[in-house]
């Protein structure tokens, strides 16, 4: 290979050139991209996006129903008070990550046939004795209970004396008292039930209605929709519910599988490669090399990492995502098909499961309302870096790679287009948490959980929602039902707290799954 | 990266000078491989993936062929394999849900479709017909770059090994008309792209959503995607053209004004002309023929051929995409065709007034074959269609597509006349001149300072990343 007409000088100088060609174009097409001045030493920034807002200033994008009082969203909720027990610490100081799952009280039905995962999570907690309830019903569900009458610290959860994240209350409904079941899983699972409580009670009082109102939060996290009914039918029934809110984000969670085959990709395959498959790697020795010109050149920011994907206003905008779009089985909109969203798998079985759900709030006698999820995403948001990274991680990690903001959205209206279609054509009341609640990052955790000023305004949204439905049922007597527990007595939550030896359960249930594994694998 | 991202606009100036540096024909080749693998890389390593699959299977059939005169039988064989790849990495999720089948497939190619990969696949398998016919020797550079030539790697041409490969072989010399010519096509590309990029945001809410669209809407919608979807690919072509040319290279037109065909045979020697003739010559033309050695009876052989018209037009639909209606667009097309032939029986229209409505006609049908073409499913077909019979107001802002519709239609009839008449004399003052290539340099300046300044407005409202934009043919 003859290298060059003018020989290595004008080699080198050409290299030369060219190096700083890409150096200075980059930089100037890093500035321009980057939304940066162009013709300052120091980076500054050329558009300036409005400033988050603090949580404080939340409540002006709540609506108020004219028949509310704005003072009843700022008002602060009764606060439950129990005592921290010794034992529950202890435990939890020796399981310091397994979030609280040390103290679980756990489902006799699961304990006796676990699946390996199971067996591999609570083998994994660091204790002699494990927690149990006897099954309801046989089966295992709900997978756990948690501890009654307990201050879970150092997490915010406090029990009541059934163990749910809600105010003491006794089976024996009291007179005037009407009561709201929640169901659902770690999205309800916290002090949205009080806020909610309160505000129906100050309306109450501010109305003059002579009811006082209570609400049973029977969420936990990780539940499933199986589990959530099993709650509902044996745990909050006794108490004679009036209504019942359910709420399942998680099932919004494991749509990907979903979205992939909507895509066209087909069945069958796992997920694709965030952002690394999409750029070239940056070598550590290169990134470190760039941090210290960071403030002076936006390629160099790009290339130390730390600014990836983050513009000069301190967002972090969607990334480059490979085309996925969805072929989805029913058009969102006003003319929802919903005999066409039955026949769809995915939204089949939404709609399966709401028609259960209905059926057993029905025999219950209680008032059911179904309520649209909210996945925090919308096209064109943009998070702050730092504060949304957790955000940012989940939406454009392998969660729901290699899916963009809009897709996700409009896997959401179906999802949530077969939840309101079905509540009209059932006339269930919907809550529409996600066409009524803020879209505000400041709000989320994470695309499904809201910090707590996003749970005061989500249980505003079910006040706002259940009360003129309460006020007509109250008018015409409907409520409150005598629906409660006879005798008073919880018949499945007042069985004594089972214990059982940690280290003799691991050894026969490992051995009772090994056997059966044999006899699976048995010619 | 596309050919109008600003990555590509900064590399290519280095690209040229350094191509040019080089004194050997190999070193240039070198040069251009490396550059065009980066090119592909720049998105998804995995771009890589299938195309060296490619050029290793092939080039080591060459060998074969060479040494053990392997025949048509080994050509097949290789051929079957170049389709089992394409079927697999770009049909796999059709295939999986047309015949409820599983195709496993690891992480990394989750939902990837290769850049390109209907185009190089093309290229080979038009390259081992034609080499395995003359028994030629195959350089491994020429080969390498037969396919991964840059200005022709995700968007065609489409080329044949005769056309291109001998290209390789000597070093290019600078010529400034070829940087003229180069830079001229270019600018013509840069214009089309920068047009048919706000068509695609005006129309595009219409076409997610079509069943909450009037007719106006949906009409303005149909006509904006006539206009968007020329501009677009003949854009790019007319970029990639530009680019072979400045590096010395030429590459066989694409598109020659196709709103001006008379029929829908000439429709097809004017768009996209070189997947039309690579689908007529390793296609139609061996159907055909197994066909009429089959069937005897002129009146059996008009229905069998057009049988044979709508199977390879169904070919060439599938050829856009993995979905059926991109098969039903083609079929539609096959109707247009073999109806037409059957209609005219091969006359000519003799008055002025007969051509302007054959015309016409020609342009209506392949107008409503785009509903099939770019709707996302067969549901939004119908209910595309359903909106052309439902009243409803439309936004303002989608008359801009007329004016898109217009503009097009110029571009094309100074195509159509400069290739036909002597204008294209006065053209000539244009590409071949220092004159002409500082008023080219002078409008390719502008363009781009509006792409910059309606970039930079997006990047305000939505961030980064939102500077660029797509290229429509990228998903076939």
């Amino acid at each position: 290979m003859k290298p060059d007409r003018a020989g290595p000088q004008r080699l080198v100088a050409l290299g030369i050139a060219t190096v700083l060609w890409f150096a200075a174009g980059g930089e100037l097409l890093s500035r321009f991209e980057g939304g940066w001045r162009i013709a300052t030493l120091k980076l500054e920034p050329r558009a300036v996006a409005p400033a988050p807002r603090s949580p404080d200033e939340a409540a002006p994008e709540i609506t108020f129903a004219a028949w509310t009082d704005p003072a009843w969203f700022h008002a602060s909720p009764a606060h439950l008070e129990k005592s921290s027990d010794p034992e529950l610490v202890a435990r939890t100081v020796a399981n310091p990550t397994s979030q609280q799952q040390e103290n679980y009280l756990w489902n006799s039905a699961l304990l006796e046939h676990p699946n390996p995962a199971q067996v591999e999570l609570i083998r994994g907690l660091k204790e002699k004795q494990l927690f149990s309830f006897p099954s309801y019903d046989g089966s295992p569900h709900p997978p756990f209970r948690l501890y009654p009458d307990r201050d879970f610290r150092p997490t915010n959860w406090i029990t009541n004396h059934w163990g749910w994240l809600s105010a003491d209350m006794t089976v024996r409904k009291p007179s005037r008292t009407i009561r709201v079941g929640i169901i659902g899983d770690s999205t309800s699972h916290n002090f949205y039930g009080f806020y909610l409580q309160s505000f129906l009670n100050a309306w109450a009082q501010a109305r003059g209605l002579e009811y006082r109102f209570e609400v049973a939060n029977g969420a936990r996290q990780g539940l499933g929709f199986e589990d959530g009914l099993a709650v509902l039918k044996y745990e909050l029934a006794p108490m004679g519910l009036d209504y019942v809110v359910e709420y399942f984000a998680p099932s919004f969670s494991l749509t990907r599988q979903t979205m992939v085959q909507l895509s066209g990709a087909g069945s069958g395959i796992e997920a694709g490669a965030p952002a690394a498959s999409s750029h070239f790697p940056i070598p550590a020795s290169v990134q470190r090399a760039a941090a210290g010109l960071a403030p002076y050149s936006a390629l160099a920011r790009e290339l130390s990492g730390a600014a990836a994907k983050q513009v000069s206003n301190g967002l972090l905008s969607e990334p480059a995502k490979p085309h996925a779009k969805l072929r989805l089985p029913v058009n969102p909109g006003a003319d929802f098909d919903l005999l066409r969203a039955r026949r769809d798998p995915y939204l089949g079985r939404i709609a399966g499961q709401l028609d259960t759900f209905q059926a057993v709030a029905r025999t219950l006698h209680a008032t059911p309302f179904v309520a649209t999820e909210r996945v925090c995403v919308w096209p064109g948001m943009q998070l702050r870096g730092g504060a949304d990274d957790r955000l940012f991680q989940i939406l454009n990690g392998p969660h729901f790679w290699p899916f963009s903001y809009e897709a996700i959205r409009e896997m959401l209206a179906i999802h949530n287009g077969t939840i309101a279609a079905w509540a009209k054509a059932n006339r269930v009341g919907v809550v529409d948490i996600d066409g009524e609640l803020p879209r505000r990052t400041e709000n989320c955790v994470d695309p499904w959980h809201d910090n707590a000023e996003g749970q005061r305004m989500r249980a505003w949204i079910i006040f706002q929602t259940i009360a003129p439905q309460i006020l007509k049922d109250i008018e015409s007597h409907q409520v409150p039902r005598d629906n409660a527990e006879p005798e008073g007595i919880h018949p499945y939550l007042e069985k004594p707290i089972g214990r059982i030896d940690a280290a003799e359960w691991a050894a026969r249930v490992s051995g009772k799954l090994k056997a059966e594994v044999q006899a699976r694998n048995a010619p | 990266m596309i050919y109008s991202n600003y990555n590509f606009l900064l590399l290519l100036p280095p690209l040229v000078v350094w191509f040019y540096t080089m004194r050997s024909a190999r070193a240039q080749n070198v040069l251009l491989l490396a550059i065009s693998a980066i090119f592909l890389a720049w998105t998804n390593v995995w771009n890589l993936f299938p195309v060296f699959t490619l050029l290793t299977v092939v080039y080591g059939w060459f060998r074969l062929d060479a040494r053990y005169k392997l025949g048509w039988r080994g050509a097949s064989l290789i051929i079957g394999v170049l389709v089992a790849q394409l079927s697999y990495l770009k049909y796999r999720g059709f295939i999986s849900d047309t015949f409820a089948l599983t195709l496993p497939a690891p992480a990394a190619l989750a939902l990837f479709v290769p850049l390109g990969i209907s185009f190089y696949t093309f290229e080979a398998i038009s390259a081992v017909k034609d080499l395995s016919r003359r028994r030629e020797r195959v350089p491994a550079m020429s080969w390498g770059l037969f396919i991964m030539f840059l200005p022709h790697l995700i968007a065609g041409p489409i080329v044949r090994w005769r056309l291109l490969a001998p290209q390789f072989r000597h070093a290019k010399r600078f010529q400034t008309r070829n940087l003229q010519v180069g830079l001229h096509l270019f600018t013509i590309g840069f214009l089309k792209k920068l047009a048919a990029d706000p068509i695609g945001q005006l129309i595009d809410p219409v076409w997610s959503a079509p069943h909450l669209a009037g007719w106006r809407a949906v009409t303005l919608a149909l006509l904006g995607f006539y206009a968007q979807l020329y501009l677009d690919f003949s854009g790019y072509t007319d970029m990639g053209r530009g680019i072979a040319r400045m590096l010395g290279f030429r590459l066989p037109i694409n598109f020659r004004a196709p709103f001006f065909a008379r029929n829908p045979s000439d429709f097809y020697e004017r768009w996209h002309v070189s997947l039309s003739r690579w689908i007529r010559t390793f296609v139609y033309d061996n159907l055909a023929v197994s066909v009429f050695r089959r069937v005897r009876g002129r009146k059996a052989q008009s229905w069998a051929l057009f049988g044979v018209v709508l199977v390879v037009m169904a070919i060439f639909g599938l050829w856009h995409g993995s979905a059926w209606h991109f098969v039903l667009f083609g079929v539609a097309q096959g109707l247009v065709i073999a109806g037409w032939a059957a209609f005219t029986k091969g006359r000519k229209p003799r008055s002025a007034t007969g051509r302007i409505a054959s015309l016409l006609l020609l342009q209506l049908t392949w107008l409503l074959s785009l509903i099939l073409f770019r709707a996302d499913n067969l549901t939004s077909v119908g209910q595309f269609l359903g909106g052309l019979a439902r009243p409803g107001r439309s936004d303002p802002a989608l008359l801009w597509c007329l004016v898109a519709v217009a503009a097009t239609l110029l571009v094309q009839a100074v195509d159509y006349f400069v290739r036909r008449r002597s204008v294209a004399t006065s053209l000539r003052f244009v590409r071949g001149t220092a004159a002409g290539a500082l008023v080219t340099a002078v409008v390719f300046a502008g363009a781009l300072a509006v792409k910059m300044s309606v970039d930079a407005d997006r990047i305000a409202s939505a961030g980064q990343n939102a500077a660029g934009g797509s290229f429509i043919y990228f998903h076939f």
